[in-house]
């Protein structure tokens, strides 16, 4: 003979459940809420932190996808400008039509030594369009004093830290004498229009700034470039991005081009964005000690209600049904303690993430392409993520309270 | 009656609990719920493993990069010219020492100073014809003390050390990789001399080093110091005479003593390499910062976990402790007895965090973890080769175990307060 099929409104007894020892309840939900917090806001904290790094990156040294000339990059720490890229311009300007690009920019990159007010020293020349780098190197943000160079002049931003080791300052002219593409000597006079200052110190100490086309002509590079930068939408597309660009400049340079996107070009870049996985390793850890803690309330919850569990029991409440009914307590109390931490963690992340955590004492020390302020970057999936986890690592850990209160045998329960 | 007052020969205090009372009675508690007990322990000991683990590799980290700066790149101390240490990054020849054997033999009589070698560091650019990189040139006294101060001889891992004044390179190996250069090959160093005119020299490389040290592998190569004098038109001179303390020297006291030696010495400034590397202590600093916030925040789930099981007890035992009260037991001595539950709940998780740390931190601390392997060729930003090391330290086992007992004894505050707060007829009427 067959019963028929009974359900149990499991939440709402899980509700009331909950409800009848609120202290027990807020205890058990305590740890849910502490690893829900963490969670939160350690997802934003890494996010903002490596989203500055790739975004810095990307601005600055990687675009989501670069165009060189092959071999290049072998003899980078040279910046050898024989290896440039012929018309960059014109590629630059047929690349900005494809589908999903946003932007290609040419950018010019080379040693050049530098003279001023009697000293000379080594400096990085960066030639930028500096109208189409707006939203990208974002020069005008860099701009300590004075103002930036105007394209089809002679003038040059200085980093601030090569300006004071040369001792010029705005309205001062500079020197500088570089290699051009065909390997001869090439030099320009110019005057220094503004200081600039990134918060990277390793570019401060070096770099020059100049209108695009004064860099072309210096070096005789004739509508050419060092490098191209193309960006898409989405940094993550940059694979993507990187096979249509090939097809593009495929055969169009001599000696071969070298298209690679950011996570090609840097092995610490991929290490950095897979640290997020690695994160995966530290939550889990995170709300098992949460589930542990669980355990041991529910235990004694369970406990106290042992002749409750019996009389269930003698009226014929299924084992099944019995741990499904602790399972769903420990969900819901988790759901509570997940929300009240997620809360927490939401308004400290927000809360940063509008000031941002200011690094620049440690600036100084990191040779990275890094923004010194990070901002942690919140997110809804996380803040839902937390509450969902943190309900189900009560629920998967109250499955040991809920076994143990499915074992009572319903006689000697009731005696208790 | 005579009037006489008994004395008084002892007096009882009425409550009073001993201390080897509270211990045992504490120590009873725990033992009534072990499950409990041991659960709530066991997420102690996971966060105290976490932490221990954490402290080994800093410790390591720190001590293996400290010990590489000083090995290779800065001794335990330099000499250098007044104003020389302001203007380090330019590496100026015009802010030299004169009278080097002098300065030496004085420092070298002070106590604690184990040796010194005079070095002459420059800017400099290495060519094969094609490329051209700076990089940094450093002129080393082979005869004079070098291997005394520095390890470059033990990080050659092709090729041959320099003779003294026998012109040659030593390169890193970065920069080796770079050129495509092997011992026997030749190369062109071009730097400015000491009065500003450039000067090319070409030589050939005798061997490559491989120090772990980005700065050195990457960005510098050796000369012999005469080859380098001849060349610079330094004439005797040097711009940094390194000096090594002896072994349980006293750091801050031996700096101190030299600088006291040198002190009648204008025109002379003394460094000790933690002004030297200030940038790489910073940068362990904000390291240290970063990954205590994670270990932190898995040490307070096994404290919330702790504070959780005190104040399950402390409801639990609703009927007893009005008994205890009953029988005179005063709210301090409930206070005590909860307290010390929980400091020994904490010692013992994590006691058993801290021996499972210890059988990982054995082979950590003997085989070590292969960074390449892990990495490839990153630059993790810590001066290291290959390999690091975790700590194994006695000291920073005890510390973290007996800190999370004293953790776990504040986090029982609340459930020990809430314990004792109540009143005896209305405990004992409590189911």
């Amino acid at each position: 003979m067959s019963e028929p099929h009974r359900r149990l409104p499991l939440l709402r007894l899980a509700w009331r459940n909950a409800h009848r020892s609120v202290r027990r309840t807020a205890l058990t939900a305590s740890a849910v809420t502490v690893a829900a917090a963490a969670l939160v806001f350690g997802q934003a904290y890494v996010r903002g932190t490596l989203g500055n790094m790739v975004d810095t990156y990307a601005r600055t040294e990687s675009g989501h996808v670069r165009v060189r000339r092959e071999g290049f990059t072998t003899r980078e720490r040279s910046l050898p400008t024989h290896l440039s890229v012929p018309g960059a311009a014109a590629l630059a300007r047929e690349l900005s039509g494809l589908p999903g690009v946003r932007a290609a920019l040419p950018r010019v990159r080379a040693f050049a030594l530098v003279d001023g007010a009697g000293a000379n020293r080594p400096g990085l020349l960066l030639g930028l369009d500096l109208a189409l780098e707006r939203d990208y190197w974002r020069p005008q943000a860099m701009v300590a004093s004075g103002r930036l160079p105007l394209a089809g002049r002679a003038e040059v931003l200085a980093g601030e830290g090569i300006a004071r080791r040369l001792g010029v300052g705005v309205g001062d002219s500079l020197t500088l004498l570089v290699q051009t593409a065909h390997r001869s000597l090439g030099g320009l006079r110019l005057v220094v229009t503004g200081l600039g200052r990134s918060g990277m110190p390793f570019l401060d100490n070096a770099m020059l700034i100049v209108p695009l086309d004064q860099a072309q002509g210096m070096l005789d590079l004739e509508g050419g470039a060092t490098e191209l930068l193309v960006y898409g939408a989405d940094a993550g597309e940059a694979d993507a991005l990187a096979g249509a660009v090939r097809r593009v400049v495929e055969n169009r340079i001599s000696g071969g081009a070298e298209v690679r996107s950011w996570r090609e070009q840097s092995q610490l870049m991929r290490l950095m964005a897979s640290a997020g996985a690695a994160m995966g390793v530290v939550w889990a850890l995170m709300l098992l000690m949460a589930g542990l803690v669980v355990v041991n309330t529910m235990l004694m919850a369970v406990m106290e209600r042992t002749r409750e569990f019996g009389t269930q029991a003698a009226l014929g409440m299924r084992r099944g049904d019995v741990v499904r009914l602790v399972v769903a307590e420990g969900a819901v109390i988790g759901a509570l303690g997940g929300a009240v931490g997620a809360a927490v963690g939401s308004a400290v992340a927000l809360y940063l993430g509008r000031v941002g955590i200011d690094f620049s004492g440690f600036a100084r020390a990191i040779a990275l392409p890094f923004d010194p302020i990070v901002y942690p970057a919140w997110s809804w999936a996380d803040a839902l993520g937390s509450v969902v986890l943190g309900s189900a690592a009560a629920g998967l850990a109250a499955l040991v309270p809920g076994w143990r209160a499915a074992r009572l045998q319903p006689a000697e329960a009731l005696r208790t | 009656m005579s009037g006489e007052i008994p004395p008084v020969v002892t007096e009882r205090v009425v409550g009073r609990v001993g201390a080897a009372l509270t211990a045992r009675l504490a120590w009873r508690n725990l033992r009534r719920n072990r499950r409990r007990t041991w659960i709530t322990a066991t997420t102690v000991a996971l966060a105290v493993l976490m932490l221990q683990l954490q402290v080994s590799t800093t410790i390591g980290i720190e001590r293996q990069s400290m010990d590489n700066l000083i090995g290779y790149q800065t001794g335990h101390a330099k000499v250098l010219a007044a104003g020389y240490f302001a203007e380090r990054e330019e590496l100026p020849l015009d802010r030299a020492l004169t009278h080097v054997e002098s300065l030496r033999r004085r420092v070298e009589a002070v106590p604690g100073v184990a040796a010194t070698a005079a070095r002459v560091v420059f800017a400099a650019q290495l060519s094969d014809g094609r490329d051209q990189v700076p990089c940094t040139g450093i002129g080393i006294d082979v005869a004079g003390g070098e291997t005394d101060v520095f390890r470059i001889q033990q990080a050659i891992t092709v090729g041959v050390f320099l003779k003294a004044d026998e012109p040659g390179l030593l390169v890193g190996g970065g920069l080796a990789e770079l050129f495509g250069v092997q011992p026997g090959g030749w190369l062109t160093v071009v730097a400015k001399t000491r009065h500003g005119a450039y000067e090319a020299l070409e030589l050939p490389v005798v061997g490559l080093v491989g120090t772990g040290n980005p700065d050195i592998d990457r960005m510098s190569f050796f000369v012999p110091i005469g080859t380098a004098r001849r060349m610079l038109l330094m004439d005797g001179a040097a711009t940094e005479i390194s000096v090594r303390f002896g072994r349980g020297a006293r750091e801050g006291a031996t700096l101190g003593r030299v600088r006291g030696a040198l002190a009648a010495e204008t025109g002379v400034e003394v460094q000790g390499w933690r002004d030297l590397e200030q940038e790489f202590l910073v940068f362990a600093q904000l390291e240290r910062v970063a990954h205590g916030i994670f270990v932190a925040i898995f040490v307070l789930l096994g404290v919330v976990g702790v504070a959780n099981t005190v104040l399950l007890a402390a409801f639990e035992r609703t009927r007893e402790i009005g008994m205890l009260m009953a029988l005179g037991m005063r709210g301090t001595g409930i206070q005590r007895v909860f307290i010390l539950e929980g400091a020994l709940l904490g010692l013992v998780g994590a006691g058993v965090g801290s021996l499972l740390a210890l059988v990982l931190m054995v082979p950590y601390a003997t085989i070590g973890l292969d960074l390449s392997a892990l990495y490839g060729e990153v630059d993790i930003g810590y001066p290291v080769k290959d390999r690091i090391y975790g700590a194994l330290s006695a000291g920073a086992l005890g510390v973290v175990w007996l800190l999370t007992a004293a953790l776990s004894a504040v986090a029982s505050l609340y459930p020990a307060l809430r314990a004792s707060r109540q009143r005896p007829a209305e405990a004992l009427r409590h189911v």
